[in-house]
């Protein structure tokens, strides 16, 4: 049975065959360039505000869609907008501990799915306990067993600093999806960023570098959220590269799903301001 | 601290070839005005008018540490208010123009004397940590003291906000 064509890809040279849907397909070996457009801008200002360098324009990054794991930018964004393959995994998805610790928090009968990617990324809600003791606060699962959940830290939920450590005997959910990625982290680290990687090396913990949560910005119908933040310099450092995470420290690491290198990277000074900007284009 | 502007315009992306003719230039991509998407295409920005809204949500840990940041290391003293706007004017503009706002509203949470308490914990372990002197230490607790200060002083955010980001009058 002959099929209606209803297009032919262009081709600059008149000599290419025409092939197949099915042809072409098993042709690609290949990963299509991703349809998240991110990019990157990145100013620096002395203590008195004067502009000392600034990315020539914005720089496209790189996703991080060959990474294994949950800190894939694809896996991760699948489960952000379409729920992820455990949502409403059962009964344990709540219930009360039996155990919190400053990481962890057990329940010894549940039954937390361990398959694939099991349940990182999602948020585990505690709070008091059935006669009301303990206080309220929420973590990001980045790994978990049958019966114990680990997360990067308790969240306080009113500011997003650390929390107190819910009670050991605390009730908690879990809550479908994923957590999103506000945090920006850099680094001194000049190897060339890869789309399998899951960290960024070397990644600045101190001199005023520790990784931040971005502040978020967004106006309605349009195609572009971007996510910004500050740092203020206490010790010199170059910056090479840059990421976008999931959670708050290097301990939980969290998803990285953008990265980018600085093509001229600069070098800052105590009292210099890092002013970095991530764009991400979601269509 | 949630910032929503109502505005009569943005910035948005489209694809260069959506418009016929159009010369992309270095003086563009160094303005930010145009990018190339990880497929190579060119991407530039446009102006769109339409009664819409803008959100930014500042953290109130940025604000403490920005303060604390500046107030140890480049000598600057701000205000909580000076803060907030200092984030929310390198994030607003790469989404619109200062001409497109109309309207601010701010949930401003207020001062968290705790969480600048953690703040200042944190910069004042690390220049322990860095092997600072006793007199350096005791010189940054002073003005830790002083930022703290300053951030609990009450203040008007929203009004800084308005008085700073909305110039264009409503017409009735």
């Amino acid at each position: 049975m002959n099929s209606q064509v209803l297009y032919v890809a262009p081709s600059t040279s008149k000599r290419t065959r025409k092939i197949s849907v099915r042809e072409a397909g098993r042709r690609a070996k290949v990963q299509l360039s991703p349809l998240a457009y991110t990019h990157w801008h990145l100013e620096v200002r002395s203590k008195r505000g004067r502009l000392r360098y600034s990315d020539p324009g914005w720089r496209r990054n790189l996703t991080t869609d060959t990474a294994t794991g949950y800190t894939n930018r694809r896996d991760w964004q699948s489960k952000l907008m379409g729920g992820g393959p455990n949502m409403f995994f059962g009964a344990t998805a709540s219930g009360s501990a039996t155990a919190t610790g400053a990481t962890s928090l057990t329940n010894a009968s549940a039954s937390f799915p361990t398959a694939g990617q099991a349940l990182a990324g999602s948020i585990v809600a505690a709070g008091p306990n059935t006669s009301g003791a303990g206080s309220i606060a929420w973590g990001v699962i980045v790994s978990n067993t049958a019966t114990v959940l680990t997360i990067d830290q308790w969240y306080n939920p009113g500011t997003g600093a650390a929390a107190t450590t819910p009670n050991a005997t605390a009730t908690y959910q879990i809550l479908p999806g994923q957590f999103a990625a506000p945090y920006l982290a850099v680094t001194t680290d000049s190897v060339a960023p890869a789309a399998s990687d899951t960290t960024l090396a070397s990644e600045l913990t101190t001199n005023g570098f520790t990784r931040a949560l971005g502040t978020y910005a967004h106006t309605a119908a349009a195609s572009t959220f971007t996510l910004t933040h500050t740092w203020t310099a206490s010790g010199t450092d170059t910056i090479n590269k840059e990421a976008v995470f999931g959670a708050v420290n290097t301990t939980g690491g969290g998803v990285m799903p953008f990265e980018s290198a600085e093509p001229n990277a600069p070098t800052l000074v105590s009292g210099d301001t890092l002013q970095n900007t991530v764009t991400i284009t979601i269509g | 601290m949630h910032v929503h502007f109502r505005v009569c315009g943005y910035y948005d992306w489209e694809h260069a070839d959506k418009h016929p003719g159009v010369v992309v230039t270095q003086a563009d991509v160094r303005a930010l005005r145009a990018k190339q998407a990880s497929d190579g295409r060119w991407l530039i920005r446009v102006e769109r008018e339409a009664d819409t809204h803008h959100d930014t949500n500042i953290p109130e840990q940025s604000i403490c540490a920005f303060m604390v940041g500046q107030a140890l290391h480049a000598g600057n003293e701000l205000s909580r208010e000076e803060a907030a706007c200092h984030f929310l004017r390198h994030s607003y503009k790469h989404h619109g123009k200062r001409s497109h706002v109309l309207q601010a509203i701010v949930h401003d949470g207020g001062a968290n004397a705790e969480l600048m308490q953690l703040v200042v914990k944190a910069h004042l372990d690390e220049a322990e940590r860095a092997g600072a002197d006793a007199a350096t230490l005791q010189r940054a607790r002073v003005i830790c003291d002083e930022v703290t200060q300053r951030y609990l002083e009450p203040g008007d955010v929203a009004g800084a906000i308005t008085a700073q980001f909305v110039r264009k009058q409503e017409t009735p």
